[in-house]
């Protein structure tokens, strides 16, 4: 397909090499999401609406998306906007999960998005050896790790006993897979997840890298940071050869339901596992939540698999992260991929299904979820920030 | 009435029957003839501010989401369905040619537009839609200006032997993205501005306007009821809706002109179509 003229950002991105067209239009997608959220002391502020149609801009999805919309895409400037806008969000180190469409009073119950933030700085900072920005992050970046030793909101707090995360409580769901129907919270997941602490460690090793760079001390971030480590064992499920999705669970104890979250314990730059534990981890999702489409939030013969997310607004909260696929795993499943195996070609060949998906449902951009079994249709909403964001970011380091 | 001569020579130039270069989405009658498949396809256009237009390939709203203009009224949030739909349809060479597509709650699919479209694509992320009447060529293009919840939608006949006449039903509405409008005896006020109308919901309701450069509308004020929403439905929802009919317009466009519609909150937006279509293709 002939190259067409160049458009918005797309010269930025593909000038390196010659994108397939499909790669392309997602460059001209991701622009759709950014978004003007003004502030008395931002007032140029920029956030991400997490999906078309329905969804606001949430915390969560805005800094998992924020690397592969504005970094990939060669625009740091937006970046740097978004960091700086939740910057003034930050509230007893938490950052706001998202902002109902009715009030515009932002809701604290996420327990991730506060540590994809550090992740976004991080890449933030990489790009763009941004010192001054940088400086004014900080202190956010501090508050955020002594309120979670400190403890917060919904019992999150880090135990004193093996400096892992905990958090949780009856009724609420804080993590990504926030199902709730009534009072039903269909996942839980009360104590202390896998992506969560990965997250955390990750958070800390990051803690350790930027501290000097402000002029201040990486010890205490480094020592937390091998705790961490030491303790991430405690995941390690050695008969299933996988880690278990939750541990410390004050009812089940510990969860060995095979859910893609522990994927990121691979794909964060920084890993608490061995790399006999990280191929094991690849492997084990790439043959039981691998599909074209994403990675299954469940595997399929586990208890409460469901196929099709269809339905009215209970069945489809009930199967939302109990099997059904979500496509911006892809991206973590990738570069967790190319970690272990560091083979390009491969890599790349998991994302190609969805450049076909681009000229059905939503158009031109890449949707939300899709159902756990063949031939995996899509649901949910036309286009979502993190599935383009993911998905472009991944593309990249394929190429790279 | 007929197009102003200002207009028709603006927009002359730009004009060509051939497509260019080949589009990452673009679609001929293979998709856009069958319903069940054009309908499952959908567009999507932003404004920077939380505010969109949504629809399908065919034409049909499927969702409560979908519309030309879902304002964010409190940005990014407060997104509110304003514009539902053009409905419209063409005279040419003394035949009719419905190109609007609606689906009712009683399984009724009246009018069926979607049969004259010949291709559907995306220029950047512009929908662009060919229709077919005869020898001639109408195309159909949607965009937002960035920055504010302004919604243009522009017909330019392309190709043809004579002057083709456009009519054109702006269905309105003024509600939560998230929620279906049932109307009873709701009353909006429509008046005439003077580039257009203005509809203001009730009182104290953010007032918002349908303009044009080229051409002039007719207030109305007629409810088009139960509309259905496929997807509302298989999403276990409230699946049918109204929408108020605010304005007619009747215009006549020769081959080479265009008219376009400004579908928006700010009654001081750009009205020179060709100046705001450069603008989102920076």
């Amino acid at each position: 397909m002939p190259a067409r003229a160049t458009q918005k950002s797309e010269s930025d991105a593909a000038a390196a090499s010659p994108a397939p067209s499909w790669v392309r239009q997602l460059i001209l997608a991701a622009d759709q999401f950014i978004v003007t959220r003004s502030l008395p002391q931002e007032p140029d502020g920029r956030s991400i609406i997490a999906g078309y149609h329905w969804f606001g801009d949430w915390g969560r999805d805005t800094m998992i998306a924020l690397p592969g919309l504005t970094l990939t895409t060669g625009r740091p400037e937006i970046a740097r906007k978004i960091l700086f806008t939740f910057a003034r969000y930050v509230d007893a180190g938490m950052l706001p999960n998202n902002f109902p469409d009715a009030s515009g009073q932002p809701e604290y119950n996420s327990l991730d998005a506060a540590l994809w933030y550090f992740q976004a700085v991080r890449q933030y900072f990489e790009t763009t050896k941004d010192t001054e920005a940088l400086l004014t992050l900080y202190p956010a970046l501090e508050q955020i790790v002594n309120a979670h030793l400190q403890g917060t909101r919904y019992h999150i707090h880090a135990d004193e006993s093996d400096g892992l995360l905990y958090a949780g409580e009856e009724g609420v769901q804080l993590t990504w897979m926030d199902a709730k129907v009534g009072d039903w919270v269909v996942t839980p997941r009360i104590g202390k997840p896998v992506e969560v602490n990965a997250l955390w460690y990750n958070a800390l090793k990051t803690m350790a890298k930027l501290a000097p760079i402000a002029g201040k001390s990486a010890e205490p971030f480094q020592k937390m940071a091998d705790r961490v480590k030491q303790s991430f064992g405690k995941f390690w499920n050695s008969s299933a050869n996988f880690c278990y999705d939750v541990v410390d669970d004050p009812r089940l104890g510990n969860d060995a339901s095979l859910r893609p979250n522990q994927i990121f314990a691979v794909s964060l730059p920084e890993s608490p596992l061995s790399s006999a534990q990280q191929k094991a981890v690849v492997d084990v999702c790439a043959r039981r939540l691998l599909t074209s489409h994403g990675l299954r939030s469940l595997a399929p013969g586990e208890p409460g698999y469901q196929r099709h997310y269809a339905g009215g607004p209970r069945e489809r909260d009930g199967a939302y992260h109990q099997g059904t696929v979500w496509s911006w795993l892809l991206g973590p499943f990738v570069l967790a991929h190319l970690r272990i195996y560091g083979d390009r070609q491969t890599a790349q060949s998991f994302l190609e299904p969805l450049g076909m998906q681009i000229t059905s449902y939503g158009l031109g951009t890449l949707g939300e979820v899709f159902d756990g079994d063949a031939p995996f249709t899509p649901r949910g909403c036309i286009a979502q920030a993190w599935t383009v964001a993911e998905v472009l970011r991944a593309w990249r380091a394929t190429i790279a | 009435m007929a197009t102003t001569q200002k207009s028709a020579n603006s927009s002359r130039e730009r004009q060509s029957p051939a497509l260019s270069a080949s589009a990452a989405i673009e679609f001929g009658r293979e998709i856009c003839g069958s319903l069940e498949i054009a309908e499952q396809r959908e567009w999507l256009v932003t404004n920077g501010i939380g505010g969109y237009a949504s629809g399908t390939v065919s034409g049909n709203l499927t969702r409560r989401y979908h519309g030309l203009l879902i304002a964010a009224l409190h940005p990014p949030v407060g997104r509110t369905q304003l514009v539902a739909k053009l409905d419209e349809a063409a005279t040419y060479d003394s035949a009719n040619y419905p190109l609007a597509t609606n689906r009712w709650a009683s399984g009724a699919v009246d009018p069926k537009g979607y049969l004259h479209i010949e291709s559907f694509r995306l220029e950047g992320t512009t929908p662009l839609w060919r229709f077919a009447l005869a020898d001639a060529l109408l195309e159909k293009r949607i965009w937002m200006r960035q920055g504010e919840n302004t919604s243009y939608v522009q017909y330019s006949m392309v190709r043809g032997s004579s002057p083709l006449r456009l009519t054109v039903k702006a269905l309105v509405n003024y509600r939560d993205f998230h929620s279906s409008t049932h109307a009873g005896d709701w009353r909006m006020r429509v008046e005439s501005v003077s580039t257009g109308i203005r509809i203001t919901a009730f009182d104290g309701a953010t007032p918002f306007y349908l303009l044009s450069a080229d051409t002039t509308f007719k207030p109305t004020h007629e409810w088009c009821r139960d509309c259905f929403l496929p997807e509302e439905r298989a999403r276990g929802l409230d699946d049918h809706e109204d929408h108020l009919l605010a304005a007619t317009v009747n215009v006549e466009l020769s081959p080479s002109q265009s008219v376009a519609f400004m579908l928006t909150t700010n009654p001081q937006t750009e009205l020179n179509a060709r100046k705001s279509h450069a603008e989102v293709r920076k």
